[in-house]
């Protein structure tokens, strides 16, 4: 009976957790805080602590509720929690189960301007073909900034101070707070219908809320669309506002956007007395480049105009030579070409042939009056053997040896046939003829 | 009414009248002419600057702000 009174521990618990479920305002709990002891857990939950200076609370963000996060939960966060309280019975402890998450204030300010600095670089606002180019000698200089605090002031006599011939123009611009960004807005717009060189949109430091409107993407835009080219001078050193991406050229300081705007006359008083002594130099260098070119030309040509033609003269003397040469050898062919000719032909003349044939009809001439002489010696010797063996067989000499010959009617008798009785014949004889008469014929 | 070159056009001018001084071709003609402008810029501009600097001195000494603009 004693023991009815005490609770287990899961009935208490639950108990507990029961109270928990009937509290509208542990239901839906509003808490912020600081993020610390942030654990990503392999499962996609993320489990951290929410703490203010004196208390803390565990939290957990399961994976289907991380979707409509915007950023990583960190260390050191101000957040803005929406959940419900739960308990956590295993571990006997409370717990928030968070289904929304946002920066708190200037988290959620400096979220967005991350997030606007991302659109604008990967829109291509930030790239250097977008930069103009800033006048280097500017007459007309537009200043946007606040006519009240020192930074007007600052800027003026940094102005005077290096490039007196600027004429500065103030354009009174209200650069924080309320109504802020359209003052910067509108008289961006405005001062760039005035035709200034060059626009300076300048603020003095201050804390990071000060400087947030040049950190709002609609003034980042103008500042972008403006045509006259704009330097930035906004806060300290170290800050770099949305604006400073956009603009021209970005100046640390108000008095640096003037720095950068215009030369120090100091230089550029320097510059021109290196312009002049430059140019007194060259002017001494090309007189005497001329002067010696004179000299040379004199002393060349005038002073011996020979000079003027001796090249030529020598030119002319090659030709000449070159010409005869030419001519001599063109003679000298031509005279071996008629040699060569006058060769052939004599080895073509008749008078070779005459002289030969003369000779030879000579020859033939003596041969022929030796033979003639050897034929007529030859035939004179036969005629004498001739004559000698006619004259052995001529009649008178048969009659001398004794012999005689008879003819009748002048015909030589030789059978005897040939006379008859009586007939009249004639007996030749070395000395006369015999007359005779047959008296008789005897044949044998 | 011709219009006076500015000092950003004259300064510009002294530059390239160098530049074109610098060349080897420059005739001595055109040389001394280049010379003789240069010289003639230089003194201007520096005059300019001058004239700049006494006014603003001037006005430093007639007292305070004189801005534009409200």
């Amino acid at each position: 009976m004693q023991n009815d009174k005490f609770l287990s521990v899961s009935v208490m618990t639950q108990y507990i957790s029961r109270k928990f479920e009937q509290d509208p305002y542990m239901q839906t709990a509003y808490v912020k805080g600081e993020v610390s002891n942030v654990n990503h857990h392999r499962s996609g939950h993320v489990y951290f602590r929410l703490k203010d200076a004196d208390a803390v609370i565990n939290c957990a963000l399961f994976s289907r509720n991380k979707r409509g996060l915007s950023f990583d939960l960190e260390e050191g966060q101000s957040v803005l929690v929406t959940g419900k309280i739960g308990v956590y019975k295993q571990q006997g402890s409370y717990q928030l189960i968070v289904t929304h998450v946002e920066l708190d204030g200037l988290g959620q300010l400096f979220a967005k301007l991350e997030k606007d600095r991302k659109e604008l670089e990967s829109n291509g606002y930030f790239d250097l073909q977008h930069k103009k180019p800033i006048p280097e000698y500017p007459e007309k200089i537009g200043i946007l900034t606040s006519i009240s605090g020192a930074v007007r002031g600052d800027m003026l006599t940094t102005l005077e101070r290096r490039y007196p011939l600027a004429q500065a123009t103030i354009i009174d611009t209200r650069v924080q707070g309320v109504g802020s960004i359209d003052s910067v807005i509108k008289n961006l717009k405005y001062a760039d219908s005035l035709g200034f060189d060059v626009l300076i949109l300048a603020r003095g430091g201050g804390s990071i809320e000060d400087l947030w409107t040049f950190n709002e993407k609609e003034v980042a835009l103008q500042v972008f669309h403006t045509s006259t080219p704009i330097i930035t001078g906004v806060g300290h050193e170290p800050d770099t506002t949305l604006v400073d991406y956009v603009s021209d050229l970005r100046a640390a300081t108000p008095t640096a956007a003037i720095e950068r705007a215009v030369k120090n006359v100091v230089d550029i008083f320097e510059r021109i007395e290196t312009f002049k002594l430059h140019m007194n130099k060259r002017m001494r260098t090309i007189l005497d480049r001329k002067h010696q070119l004179l000299k040379q030309t004199t002393s060349h040509k005038i002073e011996h105009p020979s000079n003027l033609y001796q090249f030529q003269k020598i030119h002319l003397d090659h030709l000449v030579e070159k010409l005869m040469r030419s001519i001599d050898s063109n003679l000298h062919d031509k005279k071996k070409a008629l040699s060569y000719v006058e060769q052939g032909l004599l080895s073509l003349s008749p008078k070779r042939d005459i002289r030969h044939y003369s000779e030879r009809l000579a020859n033939l001439n003596v041969s022929l009056n030796r033979q003639t002489e050897k034929n007529i010696d030859s035939k004179k010797k036969q005629h004498e053997h001739l004559l000698r063996l006619l004259n052995s067989l001529s009649p008178t000499e048969v009659l001398l040896r004794g012999y005689s010959y008879t003819e009748k009617q002048g015909e030589i008798i030789k059978r005897i046939d040939q006379v008859e009785v009586d007939d009249e014949i004639s007996t030749t004889v070395t000395d006369g003829i015999i007359r005779s008469t047959v008296i008789g014929v005897n044949k044998k | 009414m011709t219009k006076e070159k500015t000092f950003e056009e004259k300064i510009k001018t002294l530059e390239e009248i160098v530049v074109e001084l610098d060349k080897d071709d420059v005739t001595l003609e055109k040389s001394l002419e280049l010379y003789q402008q240069g010289v003639q810029l230089a003194k201007d501009c520096g005059l300019i600057l001058k004239n700049a600097e006494m006014k603003v001195e001037e006005l430093h000494h007639l007292g305070e702000d004189e801005s534009s603009d409200e």
